[in-house]
């Protein structure tokens, strides 16, 4: 385990009656890291989230918060978790400030400065005072994001955060998240189905289907990345079957690369930096004409449908 | 844990139902308070002596008759021993005057509607929790299950307490209006096996009935807490409570056919069969209060297991 390690998941499955919903998951989140859990309805995102925060028993495994074992010393681990699991259900019939309130209550040191501080933070001093039954889909979820990161946890989690946010809400907790991850070191979990908010959102995104963890990817490559890193482009060469053939792809295009239109003269390749090079220098020395080379960021989009088969189930 | 019983009492209070379950037992207070003032109207209280004069005669002609069984005597003697000394002590009957109090401790028979009432709070605790969703966020903070749990459960007893306090108060305060503060240090009289006569604080007199009635329930409170727990659903839990509380006298007598039937908790929760001396064969006051406690120890170490090691997955 690394120093710097708010979350560590080893082995973790979950059964319930016959049925495994978790299978030997093992995952790190890293101090100032926004982590995406993405996988199609029923992956068990929720499932793993409630194991996280000790509402679910293990079935095997273990899960370490700030080096607190969940399972075994419950209050040390959770005082770092600030959290929404699936909808942010709130007490209806007191109004948003009570419903923090009552949060607030339960964890030492914060002063009615935090509350108000927060209600701000997320947009809602407004509405504030008002019952909660009065309030919209996207308020209820701003109000679940106050409570989640009122004590300042090192660690947050946020179950399809975005469900019911208008486009500005979801830029304004996009950009908070950032802030709080940067700024402060927070780690911040994110699960979600949206992959086009997953790659805006995130620096690593975990992909689960049918409980097991089918892949990690990092999103936003910075300019440091190392050399090891794979990367994706595509070559324009004047004769492709022969390219394809040359790198040992079939001859007509593969599922794969079923996105390049069929008439272009684009061959895709996925290599480090290194590869990509001596790639080059062999579609060359084969005569083989190269227009240009081009680096394709490689959607998650494209990257789950493959890893998941295709879409759900 | 103060801050837990803070928020739990917020929750509860906060809510308008409380508040109409108050309104209920005042309304039925006051309802069977001047329903029973109405029908003692005629009562004025002036000629109580002419009356204990008249048991007297009566009592010294049946202990003089010699057909009279000895029970009849001994019985005509204790009443006798008793008017004398409430025309000694100008003692009158709470029964021939117009006295607040014996329709104050009447009231404790009420407590069955406040029973069924507190039911309705006890059940929604923990199950309302987990009706709304709220559980998940509820459990997710530097607190064990097990606290979350007893927060709970005192404030179900405080308030269950308040609506016993509620009845009992408003009771005393709508009787003494009735009844224009008269009579209002009557005491009642007792007499032991010796013969000797003793004042009862009618107040204390009350507060003892009262007390034998917040065993039931006490322990009903405790049985519905323990369904919502397990059940994890307010309606199941009220329904399944109330079910047994109304029931629970009518199983009590289809099981005194079997030996076991004594062992059924409502069978043991009226004690006042041992004050009067009307206990039933192989029944002890310590028996009793073994079966309940037994009872009561289950209904909690339920809740607990209930609420403690279960997964929340909803
Ligand atoms: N209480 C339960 N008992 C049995 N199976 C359950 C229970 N809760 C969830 N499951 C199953 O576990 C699997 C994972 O569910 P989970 O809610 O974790 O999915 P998810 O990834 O959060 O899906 P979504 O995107 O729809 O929110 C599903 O197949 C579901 O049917
Ligand atoms: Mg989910």
């Amino acid at each position: 385990m690394t120093a710097t390690a708010v979350l560590q998941l080893q082995e973790v499955s979950k059964k319930m009656g016959k049925r495994t919903i978790v299978d030997r998951l093992n995952l790190s989140v890293q101090r100032g890291e926004i982590f995406g859990l993405l996988g199609p309805n029923g992956a068990g995102k929720t499932t793993v989230i409630r194991m996280i925060t000790g509402l679910l028993s293990l079935s095997q495994g273990e899960i370490t918060i700030c080096g607190h074992s969940v399972s075994r010393q419950f209050e040390q681990a959770i005082r770092h978790v600030g959290a929404i699991v699936e909808n942010p259900e709130m007490y209806k019939f007191l109004s948003g400030y009570d419903n923090l309130r009552h949060y607030a209550r339960m964890m030492r040191g914060i002063s009615e400065r935090r509350i108000e501080d927060t209600v701000r933070l997320v947009g809602l001093e407004e509405r504030i005072f008002d019952k909660v039954k009065t309030y919209s889909l996207g308020m209820r979820q701003r109000l679940g994001v106050a409570q989640a990161v009122l004590h300042r946890p090192d660690l947050l989690i946020l179950d399809e955060p975005t469900n019911g946010l208008d486009p500005a809400g979801i830029r304004e907790l996009r950009d908070y998240l950032r802030k709080m991850a940067d700024d402060e070191g927070v780690a911040v979990i994110v699960s979600s189905h949206l992959l086009a908010e997953m790659e805006l959102m995130c620096d690593r995104v975990a992909i689960i289907d049918k409980g097991k963890l089918i892949g990690e990817r990092t999103v936003k490559s910075g300019s440091g990345e190392p050399v090891t890193e794979q990367r994706f482009v595509r070559f324009e060469v004047d004769r492709p079957a022969a390219a394809r053939q040359l790198f040992g792809q079939p001859g007509n295009a593969s599922a794969a690369s079923a996105a390049v239109d069929a008439d272009s003269h684009e061959v895709e390749f996925t290599g480090t930096k290194e590869q990509i090079a001596e790639a080059n220098a062999r579609l060359i020395a084969d005569g083989i004409k190269v227009y240009g080379i081009r680096p394709v960021n490689k959607t998650l989009e494209q990257t789950f449908l493959e890893m998941t088969g295709g879409g759900t189930k | 844990m103060i801050s837990l019983l803070l928020n739990e009492h917020m929750k509860l209070f906060r809510r308008a139902r409380i508040w109409v379950l108050y309104a209920i037992i005042f309304s039925i207070v006051c309802f069977a308070s001047t329903a029973y003032f109405n029908s003692s109207r005629d009562l004025s209280g002036d000629d109580w002596r002419a009356t204990v004069n008249k048991q007297i005669d009566q009592d010294h002609r049946t202990i003089a008759n010699s057909k009279t069984t000895d029970q009849a005597k001994e019985n005509a003697q204790r009443r006798l021993a008793l008017n004398e000394y409430r025309l000694e002590h100008n003692i009158p009957s709470q029964s021939m005057v117009p006295s607040p109090w014996s329709t104050i401790k009447k009231s404790s028979s009420l407590t069955m509607i406040a029973t069924l009432l507190a039911i309705i709070i006890a059940a929604d605790i923990v199950a309302g929790e987990f009706v709304w969703g709220t559980i998940k966020l509820l459990l997710i903070r530097p607190h064990s299950r097990a606290k979350i749990l007893l927060s709970k459960y005192l404030t179900v007893l405080t308030t269950a307490l308040s609506m016993l306090l509620l009845q009992l108060l408003s009771s005393i305060v709508v009787n003494m209006l009735l009844y224009r503060f008269q009579y209002i240090t009557l005491p009642d009289l007792a007499m032991d096996t010796n013969g000797h006569i003793r004042e009862v604080n009618m107040l204390g007199a009350t507060l003892i009935d009262y007390g034998y009635q917040s065993i039931e329930f006490l322990l009903v409170v405790s049985l519905a807490f323990m369904l919502s727990s397990v059940f994890r659903s307010s309606t199941l839990a009220v329904g399944l409570a109330m079910f047994v509380t109304l029931a629970g006298q009518i199983i009590t007598a289809l099981l005194t056919r079997y030996p076991w039937g004594k062992y059924w908790l409502f069978a043991n929760t009226d004690l006042t069969i041992y004050r009067a001396g009307a206990a039933p064969e192989g029944m002890t006051m310590g028996f009793s209060l073994t079966v309940i406690v037994v009872y009561y120890a289950l209904f909690l170490a339920v809740s607990w297991a209930a609420f403690v090691r279960r997964d929340v997955a909803i």
